[in-house]
């Protein structure tokens, strides 16, 4: 048994591919939240109408003290229910007023904006009290179309492709055994991230989720391993190499377009729908 | 029978006094009734208590309560079909992972040793940041410069 | 007794504003079986708006649309190793005492002056907060704990314990 064990290892060995590479799945986490479907829309705003529908009455009294100008102010605002008249016919119901409010509906408060009370801002971004305008989740990169940037598809994670000289786009990968670095007894991450360095500068902060790798693709030849990190700061600028010629920071779909049909089945479950 | 001199009696009363101005008089009611302590117990009770500030409860007809049930019943499909994805997903992850190790074992040992070892005290980065519906004014930080 | 009982406990100290306000009896209402409903509190839709200008959506029951926040993670030193332009806002600026400065500053020179420097420490501050946790012994101890490879200090010794001082 432990001879047939025995010469079962040896065939193994022997018939293993010598070049093992390692290859990094490096991604940049979405920096807004994702766009919701339409069927998941819809639900938020019904449950969020069918919520309101059953808020109790706003505590006024609690919030503005009796007599103060806060309270003028926030009262200026609302427009007040019908109230109950004997013998008048309402077409829309008859009301039903408690705390000076409609209880059949909901309740539609208006505030008074902050901004335009007191201060005279200049709207400029010094002014702490400005109203709030959100920023564009479309940035340029996106009106433009510009793939290298880290600023694209906001809402989507990216993750880094490698255009080879033959045209082919891929991860990018490093051989552990080159020649110019004792590359023998670094672990797979390592030398990933070293390669990724070395291929895309110095200026690049990454965290690397496990010293495990995720997934292997393996022929006769070469076993390629992957180990999955996160881009957290810096920036890859593509240095002068003679394997590679471009690079792209893209979705998993635009993944799925830019390289081999094989190569994306054998990763498409490492890389995020979001 | 004695209506009229009734009548006229008022109306020369009236002629007497044309206009009475209203003055406020002594107060009735005891001003110390309520201390100000327990107004402000009673206003944070109903501010929380329901008493009067509940809306109506819903009533839906027939047809509205067939249309609330076909919507939470689509919810909760979705809700298992991503749930379901998301579940192969990671099933897939982790067998190709598995995969990967069994052929790391094989293939080099110092390797494997060094892709299993304990990672205790590993850190999530700081930097990370939770996705917000609007993005930063300063997307992302280019200009880091490398610790020496 | 029992009455003696509260008022030693009443008179032992402590926060005990609420329970002296005795509250007028009034009969309890009934909820008949199946008529609880949950207490759903009016909440409005806030716009918050971190440091860094990312904006969240989010619901309270204060009686406001907008907030904008000052001082948070996202422009704090200690959650952004990398970064060396974080600008950290005075939270009182834009606000009436700045604005009551501004207008009458001329006499106030002294307190400006003061002033500056504080913004110019709070500054350096910033920028060498690494070096400050080594060199200072107090406070700034804690800056260690959140670094990396921070090991719980486990002491077996007493803690502090209530004393009872003896009568």
């Amino acid at each position: 048994m432990a001879l047939r064990n025995l010469i079962k290892r040896g065939l193994a060995t022997s018939a293993t591919p010598p070049n093992v590479k390692a290859g990094i799945i490096i991604s940049r986490t979405p920096i807004v939240t994702k766009e919701l479907s339409k069927l998941e829309s819809q639900y938020y705003e019904y449950q969020s109408e069918l919520e309101r529908r059953l808020m109790w009455t706003f505590p006024q009294y609690f919030y503005y003290k009796k007599g103060t100008l806060a309270e003028r102010r926030f009262l200026a605002l609302q427009k007040g229910p019908v109230s109950k008249q004997p013998g008048v016919w309402f077409p829309k119901g008859v009301p039903d007023v408690r705390h000076n409010r409609e209880r059949r509906i909901k309740q539609d408060i208006k505030l008074p904006s902050e901004a335009s009370v007191g201060s005279e801002g200049d709207g400029s971004s010094e002014d702490l009290s400005r109203p709030i305008t959100p920023n564009s989740r479309v940035t340029e990169a996106d009106r433009k179309g510009d793939l290298t940037s880290l600023e694209r598809s906001l809402s989507r994670t990216l993750y880094l492709l490698l255009k080879r000289t033959n045209g082919e786009w891929a991860f990018p990968s490093f051989k552990t055994k080159s020649d110019h670095r004792s590359n023998e007894n670094l672990p797979l991450h390592d030398i990933a991230e070293h390669g990724l360095r070395s291929i895309g500068g110095e200026n690049i902060n990454t965290w690397t989720v496990s010293r495990t790798p995720a997934a292997v693709l393996a022929d006769s030849k070469t076993a390629e391993f992957f180990i999955k990190s996160h881009i957290v700061a810096g920036k890859f600028v593509l240095q002068n190499t003679k394997e590679y010629t471009g690079f792209a920071w893209l979705t998993k779909e635009e993944i799925q377009n830019h390289v081999q049909k094989p190569y994306f089945e054998e990763l498409s479950c490492l890389l995020s729908d979001v | 029978m004695f209506s009229k001199p009734t009548c006229a009696r008022n109306a020369l009363r009236q002629m007497s006094q044309p206009v009475t101005i209203s003055v406020r008089g002594k107060r009735t009611k005891s001003k110390g009734l309520v201390s100000p302590a327990l107004q402000r117990v009673v206003t944070q009770l109903s501010v929380m208590s329901a008493g009067k500030k509940q809306p109506r409860m819903l009533k839906l007809s027939r047809e509205d309560l067939i249309k609330h049930q076909v919507i939470q019943r689509c919810w909760a499909t979705f809700q298992q079909e991503s749930r379901e994805k998301q579940n192969d997903q990671m099933r897939a992850q982790y067998k190709s992972a598995e995969k990967a190790m069994h052929m790391l074992r094989e293939i080099d040992t110092n390797l494997y040793n060094a892709a299993n070892a304990n990672e205790a005290g590993k850190r999530f980065p700081l930097e990370i940041r939770i996705p917000t519906e609007h993005p930063p004014s300063k997307i992302w930080n280019y200009n880091l410069k490398k610790k020496t | 007794m029992f009455r003696f009982l509260v008022a030693k406990r009443f008179a032992s100290g402590g926060y005990h504003g609420v329970n002296q306000v005795s509250l007028p009896q009034r009969p309890l209402k009934k909820i008949r079986l199946g008529r609880a409903r949950p207490a759903i509190y009016h909440k409005f839709e806030v716009q918050v708006e971190l440091s860094d200008g990312s904006v969240v959506t989010r619901r309270s029951q204060f009686p406001k649309n907008e907030i904008r926040l000052i001082q948070d993670q996202r422009n704090n030193p200690l959650w952004n190793e990398s970064r060396d332009d974080l600008a950290v806002v005075d939270a009182n600026a834009g606000g009436r005492l700045e604005r009551f400065k501004e207008k009458y500053d001329s006499m106030f020179s002294i307190e400006k002056e003061v002033k500056g420097e504080q913004k110019f420490q709070k500054a350096a501050q910033d920028a060498s907060s690494q070096k400050e946790a080594e060199d200072s012994f107090g406070m700034d101890d804690y800056l260690t704990l959140l670094n990396t490879n921070a090991q719980q200090v486990q002491s077996g010794g007493k803690l502090a314990g209530k004393k009872r001082d003896k009568k």
